[in-house]
């Protein structure tokens, strides 16, 4: 049976992800790239190979070489040109294999997706974008650890050992040059995140941040998994040569990213340093202080072991013992590093961020009574902020008064290091009056259409996020509802206003899902609850001329955003028909990511 | 002229089995055939001259250096281009890739000195313009030549050739003969294989094994005059023939002890090696 061209697999892999994943777009590449994988790999790879006879004597051919082998010069200059060599065919060799194109394949289908598919809809900072590199290398390292596994018994497979055990050439040197085919998988993910954060960065205006030298340590970090994921492929290899080994290594690893992150729940956890693709902390990296610097020199150290471990098998002296006591101090600074406690000038600074959000933000007026405040690090929203607001601030009455939307650290505070914490004892963390909390601005649902809202709701008196158990306010029937619903959609086209405001399952035989303006499920808490009568009665107002509309509410403001106000009564003032009855909704808590 | 191998008292058993009792040889350069059934010793005797194995028992040196120190074996293995009876391939690596990678693991580390040798000995085997096929894409005989052009990587002064025309068509094997003929000069080529032609046509000397012990060593001459007087051709088999079989002119070329007035023939190679491999009284005084 003829095998399949290597080049097949990764396009199959993306095909796979992009049906899964249910994107038209990634599912649509598979077809022209599978043709040109099939058409390529018959007649490259299986074009069929005549039997040459052995035809003339080799007359032009000199029988003795024309050059020597360069035996000439040191040991160690021509081990160390046996490894350069070897580490190049090996390279070559593991770019070609299955598992490293299925590596591949997921490389080119995470670059679609957090690109063409979802790119636009990031607006997360550049740090957490860097902070996510590790995991995006992830599936490439893992199938690296396999193909390199591969490689290192490949002659006690295949038969050649006899033959390789013969030639000069030691068995560790060999090992070595194995080693040194990490190049190719960590020139392959360094390509790949480069062009992806260039993708991230082409297809979203609202990625934005800064760049510190921590987020430049992640991607670092994350570009030598592949090296690390060569050295224990090898080291495995060497050692233990059954094929189930590699798969069981990879999960064992994934095992310990997943115990190592889990650590402590969802509070405050240092050993997540000490996995290989690190927990991404908290709401915003402003509350964070990661020991990013550490991590990196922990992948160091355990890249170091590693490839000790690979020597090892076949050679023990004083330079492989002295490689690794260095490995081992390696690990034991970068875990005693990224494992210790927060320095004083870090939890207070970071104390103080959440204690004080108002000392290190910067502010914009929206309007004489409406004012955005975002931490330096968000800066760059500011400007979005006040863009996306301006429609629902033109339509506030001067009578609903003055509000604030500044961002504050609205966590858990058990999500803090100890250090800060213990700085938190006995501070009010509450919101003063009149302060709208503009939270997750990562929060792609949320962004640009939540701070409208959250402002909307809070003008009337309504809140603007879940209370402590995630349970929404149930305001079904009320005007107060209807208005900020409207409110908070002005300024959207009729068309998608009119979408906004509908539900995304308005057939379900559920009151509560009728009524809601966004999918139900994980990472969902709405603040309020209103029903498919509530929803009807806000897409029948935006029908309306605004100025009619706002017409009819500043002269009563008051009363409109009295929960003692229908909605009925609202759309009979406007002239309207009444919606009424309204479904009796049951509140439900939501969930957090 | 000096031996270029030289080997004492070299003893190796697997379990119960006696491969190799107490050789004493020695190997000077030129085209040495070694013959013997199968299961003679012959693969094992070379895999030990080749550094592949170790012996329980005796001493082996190669150009003057004992192979059982460390710094024997590696100048040994720096002279040395090994055949195994079977070598393996690795499927995905073209044929130029494989060889290129033998060629590393000889510490050929300059890339563009390397490259040309790796061409030089592909084009030796005929395999020049086949190069970058994969080997899973070549034939047997195809294979076997590019296991052979590893072999004479580096012009090597120690050749071991575990049967190396097995798999190779008549046509193939001449060409081999014919290269052969030409890089053994100067060096020392030790020849395992069951083709008496072969070793008739190439040995300057050859070494019967059977049962692991040397039952002749001496020139392909002395092997084919061993038989003298001892084969005959008639129209039917003699009763005192050990040895008898029909040849292409419809006549049955018998070995052994002829009758009277039987029609004596001049011996081959391989009437020799016959001769001692399938007599035990010849086999036992050999040993």
């Amino acid at each position: 049976m003829r095998r399949p061209p290597v080049l097949l697999v990764p396009i199959v892999v993306v095909a796979v992800g992009g049906v899964l994943l249910g994107s038209p777009v990634v599912a649509l590449m598979f077809a022209p790239l599978a043709t040109i994988a099939i058409v390529w790999g018959r007649w490259s790879f299986h074009r069929p190979t005549p039997d040459i006879g052995w035809s003339g004597p080799p007359v032009d051919v000199a029988v003795r070489p024309a050059a020597e082998r360069q035996i000439e010069v040191s040991v160690w200059r021509r081990r160390g040109e046996v490894v350069r060599a070897l580490g190049r065919i090996e390279g070559r060799m593991l770019a070609l294999s299955p598992a490293f194109g299925v590596g591949l394949g997921f490389c080119v289908l995470l670059l679609v997706l957090f690109t063409f598919v979802f790119g636009g809809d990031n607006t997360t900072p550049w740090s957490e974008n860097l902070q996510t590199a590790p995991w995006f290398v992830h599936p490439l390292a893992g199938l690296t650890v396999l193909a390199s596994h591969r490689a290192v018994t490949r002659a006690t497979r295949d038969g050649t050992a006899e033959l390789f055990d013969t030639c000069p050439t030691n068995a560790s040197t060999r090992t070595m040059g194995h080693l040194t085919s990490a190049w190719m998988p960590t020139l392959v993910a360094t390509v790949f995140l480069g062009v992806l954060l260039v993708g991230v960065h082409l297809a979203s205006a609202l990625v934005h941040g800064p760049i510190s030298s921590d987020d430049a340590a992640d991607v670092v970090a994350a570009a030598l998994l592949p090296t690390g994921a060569v050295a224990l492929g090898v080291a495995s290899g060497r050692w233990l040569r059954y094929t189930v080994v590699p798969v069981v290594v990879v999960l064992g690893v994934a095992v310990a990213t997943t115990v190592l992150n889990g650590v402590g729940g969802h509070g405050w956890n240092p050993y997540t340093a000490l996995s290989t693709a690190p927990t991404i902390e908290g709401p915003s990296p402003v509350f964070t202080d990661r020991p990013a610097v550490f991590h990196l020199l922990w992948i160091v150290g355990l890249i170091g072991l590693m490839a000790t471990i690979a020597v090892l098998r076949d050679r023990r002296d004083r330079a492989v013992a002295m490689a690794a006591a260095v490995a081992v101090g390696v690990l034991v600074v970068a875990g005693i590093g990224a494992t210790r406690p927060l320095s004083s000038s870090s939890a207070d600074r970071i104390a103080d961020l959440v204690a004080a959000p108002e000392d290190h933000q910067i502010c914009e007026y929206a309007s004489a009574r409406i004012q955005i405040c975002t931490y330096a690090h968000h800066a760059e929203l500011l400007p979005a902020f006040v863009e996306g607001l301006a429609p629902t601030v033109a339509m506030l009455p001067p009578s609903a008064g003055s509000f604030v939307l500044r961002q504050r650290y609205l966590e858990r505070v058990d999500s803090l290091p100890p250090r800060v914490r213990s700085r938190l004892v006995g501070v009010d963390l509450r919101r003063p009056p009149g302060e709208v909390a503009l939270t997750d601005v990562e929060d792609v649902d949320y962004f640009p259409a939540g701070p409208s809202f959250a402002l909307a709701f809070v003008a009337v008196g309504l809140p603007e996020l879940a209370d402590v158990n995630l349970m929404p306010a149930v305001a079904t029937g009320q005007a107060r509802a209807v208005v900020a619903l409207w409110l908070a959609t002005s300024g959207v086209d009729p068309e998608h206003r009119m979408a906004d405001l509908r539900s995304p399952a308005p057939n379900s035989p559920d009151p509560f899902e009728r009524g809601v303006i966004e999918e139900v499920g994980a990472c969902s808490a709405p603040s309020v609850a209103v029903s498919a009568q509530d929803l009807q009665a806000a897409r029948a107002i935006a029908g309306l001329p605004d100025d009619e509309v706002l017409a009819v509410l500043e002269a009563d403001w008051r009363r409109w955003v009295d929960p003692a106000a229908g909605a009925d009564d609202l759309l009979r003032a406007l002239g309207l028909a009444p919606v009424g009855p309204f479904d009796h909704i049951e509140p439900r808590p939501g969930s957090t990511c | 002229m000096t031996a270029t191998v030289a080997m004492a008292g070299l003893q190796k058993r697997f379990g119960s089995l006696v491969a190799l009792d107490s050789v004493d040889l020695d190997f000077a350069p030129g085209v040495n055939g070694l013959l013997g059934p199968n299961g003679a010793g012959k693969t094992t005797l070379l895999r030990i001259t080749a550094t592949a194995m170790a012996p329980d028992r005796g001493r082996v040196e190669v150009l003057g250096r004992d192979i059982s120190t460390g710094a024997g074996r590696l100048a040994t293995r720096r002279t040395l281009g090994y055949l195994p009876q079977e070598p393996g391939f690795h499927r995905q690596f073209s044929a130029f890739d494989f060889v290129d990678y033998v060629a590393i693991l000889k510490e050929w580390g300059n890339r563009r000195r390397r490259h040309d040798e790796v061409r030089r000995v592909l084009a030796l085997v005929g395999l020049e313009s086949q190069m970058h096929k994969r080997i899973s894409q070549l034939s047997g005989g195809m294979r076997r030549r590019v296991a052979i052009a590893q072999a004479l990587i580096g012009g090597p002064r120690l050749l071991v050739l575990d049967e190396p025309t097995a798999g190779l068509d008549p046509e193939q094997r001449l060409r081999f003969r014919e290269l052969l003929g030409n890089v053994a000069e100067g060096s020392t080529v030790l020849l395992s294989t069951h083709q008496t032609d072969d070793v008739a046509a190439l040995c300057q000397r050859v070494v019967v094994l059977l049962g692991g012990r040397v039952a002749f060593s001496g020139t392909p001459a002395e092997l084919a005059s061993l038989a003298a007087g001892r084969v005959w051709t008639a129209k039917e088999r003699t009763a005192d023939a050990e040895l008898a079989w029909v040849t292409s002119e419809g006549t049955i070329r018998q070995i052994g002890h002829p009758p009277s007035g039987a029609d004596l023939v001049a011996p081959t190679v391989e009437d020799g090696y016959l001769l001692l491999a399938g007599s035990p009284v010849a086999t036992a005084g050999a040993a």
